[in-house]
This record gives structure tokens, sequence and C-alpha cells, in this order.
């Protein structure tokens, strides 16, 4: 079968689509300590050396 | 604004930038604020390590007698602070350009450090410093799946705690923390915000999550009622940003392993259904055969969505 191509923008998510880790930010409080995401993202690829 | 000349130039390329000399210099401050770091903890009593590393390997904490008292007995935690403090103070005097060797976060009023760190557990120094914020406790509390245990070194701050139970208003109880005060909070189910500062809180924070651990919600206080939701699981975040990087590179090569993930039922479904879309984009009748065999597997919950996708993708085709 010769099957055009598809543009990756026209094929849905799902219904039940949830946010990447990290992705909830909350409104409306002083300290936002909710996730330590960019730590996370940032420190994981080029991590220092773990201590224990 | 003036710029040293020696900071622009670790700026602009870091110490591989550097001519020799300077960047012998450069390594040289690393490694002693590494040696800093590795003669602070050999100075902590092993039975903690070894503590940390059990907990991390999913012990109890209540079977860990080191680490338990590290967390609920405030002169432990204040002396566990105090020798950081020390140490990482001295090797600054010695190398004032030096970089304090942890993971750190810092956002307006809240500073983090994590001290110690072993797969899934980590314990770290968090400090909320007064800031002018709303003065009303927000109306949506964020619950994720994560063990949490917390002692507060110093300070004081007011803020709330609260308890969910799925299809209930969240209960919400009114909390003043000073130094001494410990907490646990139960997974997906506690969790507590800190409203307004008196004096720098300083906590001592030991956190584990689960092997796989649930989404995080975001949940409005007064109803029960999700707002948000958010994967719990990083590696899975990871993973599904690396799908969507391999597709935008056009890498067909990596189709074999786009229609391993997206038939792993094991697999969250946001990633295995970006594995789909991705398949679908880099090679349609590759994807349409992934949708095949997806919409075929009656007990999948990705069964339905697959059977919809093509029944919309491959209508005229068919």
């Amino acid at each position: 079968m010769n099957t055009p191509a598809i543009d990756i923008t026209a094929i849905p998510g799902l219904d039940t689509a949830q946010g990447l880790f990290g992705s909830i930010k909350q409104s409306g409080v002083a300290y936002d300590d909710s996730v330590v995401a960019i730590m996370v993202y940032i420190h994981d690829t080029a991590p220092p050396a773990l201590l224990v | 604004m003036r710029i040293d000349p020696a900071i622009r130039t670790l700026r602009d390329g870091g110490a591989q930038a550097l001519p020799h000399p300077q960047r012998s210099r450069a390594y040289a401050v690393q490694a002693h604020m590494a040696a800093a770091q590795r003669d602070w903890l050999e100075s902590q009593p092993a039975q903690l390590t070894d503590d940390f590393r059990a907990y991390a390997d999913g012990a109890e904490l209540r079977d860990l007698p080191c680490l338990s008292r590290l967390m609920m007995r405030p002169c432990e935690a204040r002396n566990l602070v105090a020798s950081l403090n020390t140490a990482m103070l001295a090797a600054l005097r010695h190398e004032p350009l030096g970089e304090v060797p942890f993971r750190f976060k810092m956002s307006t009023g809240l500073a983090t450090l994590q001290i110690l760190h072993c797969s899934r557990a980590v314990l770290s120094l968090a400090v909320y410093e007064p800031v002018r914020g709303p003065v009303e406790a927000p109306d949506t509390a964020v619950f994720v799946d994560r063990e949490q245990t917390e002692i507060v070194v110093s300070g004081r701050a007011a803020g709330v705690r609260h308890t969910f139970e799925p299809g209930s208003p969240v209960k919400t109880e009114r909390c003043d923390w000073a130094a001494g005060d410990w907490m646990t909070l139960t997974p997906g189910a506690e969790t507590r915000q800190v409203l307004s500062v008196k004096s720098a809180l300083v906590m001592l924070q030991l956190t584990r999550d689960p092997e796989r651990p649930k989404p995080s919600r975001e949940v409005l206080l007064a109803t029960g009622h999700e707002a948000q939701r958010a994967s719990g699981d990083k590696a899975a975040s990871q993973a599904l940003m690396a799908t969507a990087v391999l597709g935008a590179l056009g890498a067909t090569n990596a189709l074999d392993v786009l229609a391993e993930t997206a038939l792993a039922r094991a697999e969250e479904p946001d990633l295995r259904w970006e594995a789909v879309r991705q398949s679908l984009s880099l090679d349609a009748a590759a994807g349409k055969a992934l949708l095949d065999k997806l919409a075929a597997r009656a007990d999948d919950p990705l069964a339905q969505p697959a059977s919809a996708l093509r029944a919309h993708l491959f209508a005229e085709a068919a």
C-alpha cells in the first residue's frame, strides 16, 4: 500500500493525556516547592557524582 | 557592569577555554571542593550512610535507628546541618570561586540542596525565607506519590497541612512550625504548604519515590476535584521527550524501538501513544501496522484509541 505521509500535528493525543513530570505549577502559592523539576532535568543530563 | 576577565573566560567556555595554567587552577578548585565534600561525608557516622542506602533499597524508616534519629531528633538534625555548613564554608574560604558540589535549586524564597542521593531516595536541606507573597491560602494543592519526612532545624513559619481522599473535599489543618517539629506525609494523600515565614525556616527533608510513581495531582481544596494531572514518573517523561526527539530527527531506523515501546503494556499510556504518533509520522505503513496490532488487543487501554485513530486516518484507504 502506498500510504501518504502523515503530519505529526494531525495525530491527536490521548483523551487521558497528562502533563510531563514536574509540569504542574501551583497557582497562588508563595513557595513553589511542589517538584524540583528543573534540578532534575538539568542534572540528570550531566549529574554530579552520586554521593552514596 | 564590570566582569572580571577570569570569570568572563569561565563563562564563555568553561575550564576548557582557559590557557593551561588557569585551566589547571580551575581543576584544582573543583578538586578541592570535591575533597571537602568527600571529607565531610566520611566524617559522618557510617551507620547513617548505611541506613540511608537501606532506606533507598526500600527499608522502613522506623527500622533504621540512625536515620530515624536524624529525622526526629532536633539536635541530631542540627548537628548534621552545622557540620555541613562548617565544612563547606571552610572550603569556600580557601577557594572563594569554588562551587559547592551538591545539586541545588533556588527559586523565590526557597533554596534546596541535595545532601545525599541514592537511587530513589534523597536527603535535602531546604530553606524557606520570608517573601512578599499571597497572604491567603491557595485554593489548590498538589499531591505527589512520594514518601516525605521532614524536620525543622531552625526558624518559624505558618502553613497548612492537607489530607486528600478522592471524592471528598480536602481536609485542611493550620500549622505553625518551629525548630524540632517533624512530620511524615503519606504518598499521594497528604501534602503541606508553607504560607508565611516569620524567620528563615531550615528543614531537613527525606524523600523516597516509588519505583513506578503514580501521577501527581493538583486538587481543588473546596471540592476534592482534580484540576490537573502530571506524570509522577520522571523516567517515563524523559522517554516520552526522547521519543518526540527521535520523530523530529526523522529517525526511521528507530521504528523497531518505537514499536516495542508502543506495544509494551508496562509503560505509561502517554509514552506508548507518543511512540504510536511518531511511528505514524515517520512511516505511515509501519504506524498503521502498529495501530492494527493495538486495535486487536481487547484488554489493552490503547485498543480503543488505536481503533478510532485508524478509522479517522485510513477511512478512505479502507
